[in-house]
């Protein structure tokens, strides 16, 4: 504390040390202040807002200068939704002490939050709206108005006294005592909020505002409360009614079952249907394609089985045992043969036998010369020999192995009517007269000129043999008349033209197996 | 019962953003301090008037 006069520090005693002036009176005004202002904190601290007020405002009478009491002042303004007082305190305060004041804090709060400041603006002209709104008896613009205040700034203790006012005006008590225990929770001990509650309450004990029935029917008890008629089901006979509401759950459980059975069921069956059709449809006409493609696979395969068979057949041809091959390597032997032993007339006829009449067809013109050549070499020799062997073993009464020569002499030489004739013999003589006598009308159907025909007629008319019974030594010695035999020296030249034939017989049939080969491969690709 | 209009009649418009410069400058009255510093000053000069 200081001095007023001299701005000294004063001491307990009721004089200043420094000047001497009287600060009895001084000290008193101070503490009374301070005095004040413990109240105000006291009021404050337990929510007497408005008790608070009074107490700090007196304070401030004492002493303007009371930073404390002055920032209290504003804190509790600004907790009743008075912003602009609460910041007009605190900017005195400010003024008065500039450092180390708390209210430099609450100012910067505020200025920092412009939206919270336009807010509270704005909640101050709402509430001097609807002040004027309430003097003109516009008191539902009113009541709207204060309610937008009330959601803007909840704390705003004028507004919430303003808007019970105008709910008792209007007679709805039980608004009124709402609004007004709302604003008690903010100034516990405000006289206004609390004459405003205590006349709600009276009107509310006044009305008898307790639950008493009205009226009561047999099932419902039907009373008043507030402005609402409340009408309360009893349940009286509720035992009696759980059977029928079993039966009515039975009955519109079966309704609906049967609405869905006969409405709803057929429809989805339909659907589903229909779309099983569909896809019946779809795989059916899938199948059909998959058939014909199959069908046409077949027939594919059919194809080419038939070629593959040709082309084996044809390669066969060329290269089995009655192929074309062999047949090649048949004359091979055969010319090999007549070389070694040109004598063996016998042995080349016979392998030259053994190629089949297919190979002359389709044979090379080499091979076809060569064989050619070959037969007419060999082959009438070949009989020439067989006959002299048949004959000697006829005469020499050995008609089992004159018959087997005789019989391939006309196998050689078919047009030998010679050879018919005594292998007829040959057979009658070793017993079987029946072939015999066969081979004598072959002799006298096909040889109607032979010089043997009238013997033969002989013998089958008279049972026996015409030269037996008068024997010709000329003719039964005479020897075989054969065709003349080509000159049989071997020819160099046409031992070199018919290698070179065998060797171009070769190339050919191997070329041949070639091209079989690459038809059953294009066979196959296909 | 509670007079609707003499109750509406203690009601105030609220102070707005905009009057808080006036209101800070209404605010500087004297406290009893102020009060107590004249009379002490008035006392003072009446004396040396009366000799």
């Amino acid at each position: 504390m200081k001095c007023y006069n001299c701005g000294a520090t004063l001491s307990k005693d009721d004089f200043c040390t420094a000047c001497g002036a009287n600060v009895r009176l001084y000290k008193e005004i101070i503490y009374l202040s301070n005095a004040f202002y413990n109240d105000g904190l006291n009021k404050a601290r337990v929510r007497d807002l408005s008790g608070a007020i009074v107490s700090l405002e007196q304070s401030l009478k004492c002493n303007k200068n009371n930073i404390d009491a002055r920032n209290l002042l504003g804190l509790i303004y600004f907790e009743m939704g008075e912003a602009v007082s609460a910041l007009s305190e605190w900017v005195i305060s400010k003024s008065i002490r500039a450092k180390k004041n708390i209210a430099n804090d609450f100012i910067d709060e505020i200025q920092e939050n412009t939206t919270k400041l336009g807010t509270i603006d704005q909640t101050i002209k709402k509430f001097n709206i609807s002040l004027e709104y309430s003097r003109q008896d516009a008191e539902d613009l009113a009541i709207i108005q204060l309610k937008k205040v009330l959601s803007l700034n909840p704390n705003m203790v004028a507004a919430y006294q303003l808007l019970g006012l105008l709910y008792l005006h209007a007679s709805d008590w039980k608004k009124a005592k709402s609004v007004m225990e709302r604003a008690i929770k903010i100034d516990r001990n405000n006289t206004t909020c609390l004459t405003y509650l205590r006349e709600a309450e009276l009107k509310l004990e006044g009305e008898g505002q307790s639950a008493k029935p009205k009226r009561k029917t047999d099932d419902s008890v039907v009373y008043q409360r507030d402005n609402e008629v409340i009408i309360q089901p009893l349940n009286n006979g509720s035992d009696k009614r759980s059977p029928i509401a079993l039966v009515n759950v039975l009955v519109g459980l079966v309704m609906g079952i049967g609405v869905m059975w006969f409405l709803i069921l057929p429809a989805r069956i339909q659907s589903a249907r229909s779309d099983m059709n569909k896809q019946l449809k779809e795989v059916s006409e899938q199948l059909t394609t998959k058939t014909s493609d199959i069908d046409g696979l077949n027939k594919q395969i059919e194809t080419l089985s038939r070629n593959k068979a040709e082309a084996e057949e044809r390669l066969l041809e060329y290269t089995g045992n009655t192929g074309v091959m062999q047949d090649y390597n048949t004359l091979f032997r055969a010319s090999l043969n007549y070389i070694k032993d040109p004598d063996d007339a016998v042995g080349t006829d016979n392998l030259l036998r053994e190629i089949t009449t297919v190979s002359e067809n389709t044979a090379s013109s080499e091979f076809t010369e060569l064989l050619n050549y070959l037969r007419g070499t060999v082959t009438s020799e070949a009989v020439k020999k067989v006959m002299e062997a048949g004959m000697k073993a006829y005469n020499a009464q050995d008609y089992v192995s004159a018959r087997n020569d005789l019989e391939q002499a006309f196998e050689m030489d078919p047009k030998n009517d010679q050879a018919l004739y005594y292998l007829a013999m040959s057979y009658i003589k070793s017993g079987d007269e029946t072939k015999g006598h066969d081979y004598l009308q072959q002799l006298l159907i096909n040889f109607p000129d032979s010089e043997y025909k009238s013997r033969a007629q002989s013998y089958i008319d008279k049972g026996e043999e015409e030269e037996a019974a008068t024997p010709k030594r000329s003719r039964a010695n005479r020897e075989p008349t054969l065709p003349p035999a080509p000159d049989t020296t071997v020819d160099q030249a046409a031992l070199i033209a018919a290698q070179q034939a065998a060797a171009a017989a070769a190339a050919a049939a191997a070329q041949a197996q070639m091209g079989l080969g690459a038809d059953l491969s294009a066979g196959v690709a296909q | 019962m509670i007079d609707f209009e003499e109750e509406l009649k203690k009601f105030h418009p609220s102070l707005e953003v905009k009057d808080v410069e006036d209101t800070i400058h209404r605010s500087d009255v004297s406290d009893m301090l102020d009060l107590l510093l004249t009379m002490i000053n008035s006392r003072v000069r009446s004396p040396q008037e009366m000799t």
